[in-house]
């Protein structure tokens, strides 16, 4: 490696990776898989950068690659997304913290509970920031059946979070009040 | 016809057209649930952000790695991975909606954001505001379209919808008065700040003992409290909204000021101890950052020194 070569393209790879590997992490379920995978995309980008052409940024370059490759493995290995085989738990902290990690826990749930290609859309609509014509390229599915795969995900984990200790309590107390104000009004 | 769902999820990811945010507006118009229903789910879509990080890598490891093989080398180093633990989170967005679905029999509506949390609320007419951690508005959501009057504390930016019925915030210490235009309102109990960020804005001070000032866009207003002092300021655009990105950049403001945003930031308890520092400083607080490095900032440019008591209470002192 040339220096200046290798110093240049060091920050590249620190700006990028940390992100691109929690992309891949959403697509393919793994850990060791996303970083396997956006290793070996920086690997082709090292080797083809006096050739390569890029035509937007790096960055975007980067991104597509890294879900395109990570596409390519979940087709290929025929897995499953499954988020949950590596979530490990964490040490406890302080109370709000436990809270918190509910709240975490159940967007996680919530996503579980959405079909692989719903949750994919999702995942590239709100951690990746595509567009939704971008999602409907890269996926090959029509932009109407993105907006409604994200509503649908929406709608449950609207449902998810509601279904919630907190929320039970507050739907009781906004029942009891409601009807304590209606039995006044007799 | 476009279904509803495609216009609220264009409106969420901020692909709606002109045209199509009418017919969305008229819908949500058309019925309570509707709004309701539209609401809950832009609040679903800001909570779910949690969730943005999962993994966490250490890219000096990962970069040598990336070296080695590349080196040809077959001696692979194994990477450090740390799962994200504890991201900072929203609390119930629920209770808003709750609350405000259910305070609505009083014709108050009342939406309050929860410690740490930031929270959008769209109003019957469409605009739209952004309320800052520990944040509270009320207002008469029946006759809004006929009055819009708002009742604030703590923090938040306005992007009010253009209408011939004035569209008026109050706070403890000041009146702002618009037509249709963008605006910050900082009032958490240490006298307000009203920045402009578009258009036109008519602020006055509480006690209207001032003449009312008229601001511009990149203008602003402070209004001290107890009607002490009311004059005209610059402000910076970017920062004065910064907050919503998690940079909170606070100018002028004494120790006492920045601690306050902190504990709300983070949802945290800070004690001030020892002779009270009244002397103004610039601050900036990341809250995308553990809270330490906020404290660091603030205790290295006042020469104070801070201390963890446990969990997220914190000593401050000289």
């Amino acid at each position: 490696m040339k220096e200046e070569d290798e110093l240049e393209f060091r920050k590249v790879f620190e700006a990028n990776y940390s992100h691109l590997v929690n992309t891949s992490y959403r697509i393919v379920g793994s850990v060791a898989a996303a970083e396997d995978i956006v290793q070996d995309v920086f690997m082709k980008l090292w080797h083809n950068r006096k050739t390569i052409s890029i035509h937007s940024s790096v960055k975007s370059y980067l991104q597509k690659a890294a879900i395109n490759s990570s596409l390519n493995y979940i087709r290929k290995s025929d897995r499953h997304l499954d988020l949950k085989a590596e979530h490990e738990p964490h040490v406890s902290g302080p109370e709000e913290e436990l809270y918190e990690k509910e709240l975490r826990e159940k967007i996680n749930s919530g996503l579980q509970k959405l079909a692989p290609q719903c949750r994919l859309v999702f995942s590239l609509s709100r951690y990746d920031g595509l567009t939704n014509t971008q999602i409907a390229d890269q996926l090959g599915i029509s932009k109407k059946t993105v907006e409604n795969q994200i509503y649908r995900a929406l709608q449950v984990l609207r449902d998810q979070l509601k279904n919630s200790k907190t929320g039970f309590f507050i739907l009781a107390i906004a029942l009891l009040t409601m009807l304590l104000s209606a039995l006044s009004q007799l | 016809m476009k279904s509803h769902k495609q216009l609220i999820i264009k409106k969420i990811t901020q692909e709606i057209s002109p045209d199509e945010e009418l017919i969305l507006e008229e819908w949500m118009k058309s019925n309570p649930q509707n709004l309701n229903e539209f609401n809950e789910l832009l609040s679903t879509w800001n909570t779910s952000q949690r969730l943005d990080k999962t993994v966490i890598v250490n890219s000096e490891d990962a970069w040598n790695r990336f070296k080695n093989s590349l080196n040809q080398s077959s001696s692979r180093q194994s990477v450090n991975i740390k799962k994200w633990v504890a991201l900072p989170v929203a609390a119930s967005f629920l209770l808003a909606i709750l609350l405000s679905y259910f305070l609505s029999f009083d014709d108050q509506t009342t939406i309050q954001s929860p410690l740490n949390t930031i929270q959008s609320v769209v109003l019957p007419d469409s605009s739209t505001i952004v309320l800052n951690a520990g944040s509270s508005i009320t207002y008469t959501s029946k006759d809004w379209l006929d009055q819009r009057l708002i009742q604030l504390t703590g923090e938040a930016v306005f992007d009010v919808k253009k209408s011939e019925v004035p569209f008026v915030v109050t706070t403890e210490q000041s009146v702002t008065r618009v037509i249709g235009t963008k605006f910050n309102i900082r009032s958490r109990g240490f006298g307000d700040k009203i920045s402009c960020l578009e258009g036109i804005v008519d602020v006055a001070d509480m006690n209207e003992t001032n003449k009312p000032l008229r601001l511009v866009k990149g203008q602003g207003a402070i209004a001290e409290e107890n009607g002490e002092s009311f004059h005209q300021t610059e402000i910076d655009l970017t920062r004065t909204t910064g907050w919503i990105d998690g940079n909170i950049f606070l100018s002028n403001v004494t120790i006492a000021e920045a601690l306050d945003e902190i504990e709300k930031q983070f949802s945290a308890d800070i004690q001030y101890e020892g002779a009270q520092n009244q002397s103004e400083y610039n601050f900036h607080i990341d809250r995308n950052s553990p809270i330490e490095k906020s404290l660091t900032i603030i205790c290295k440019t006042t020469q104070l020194s801070f201390s963890k008591i446990d969990g997220k209470r914190f000593r401050i002192y000289d």
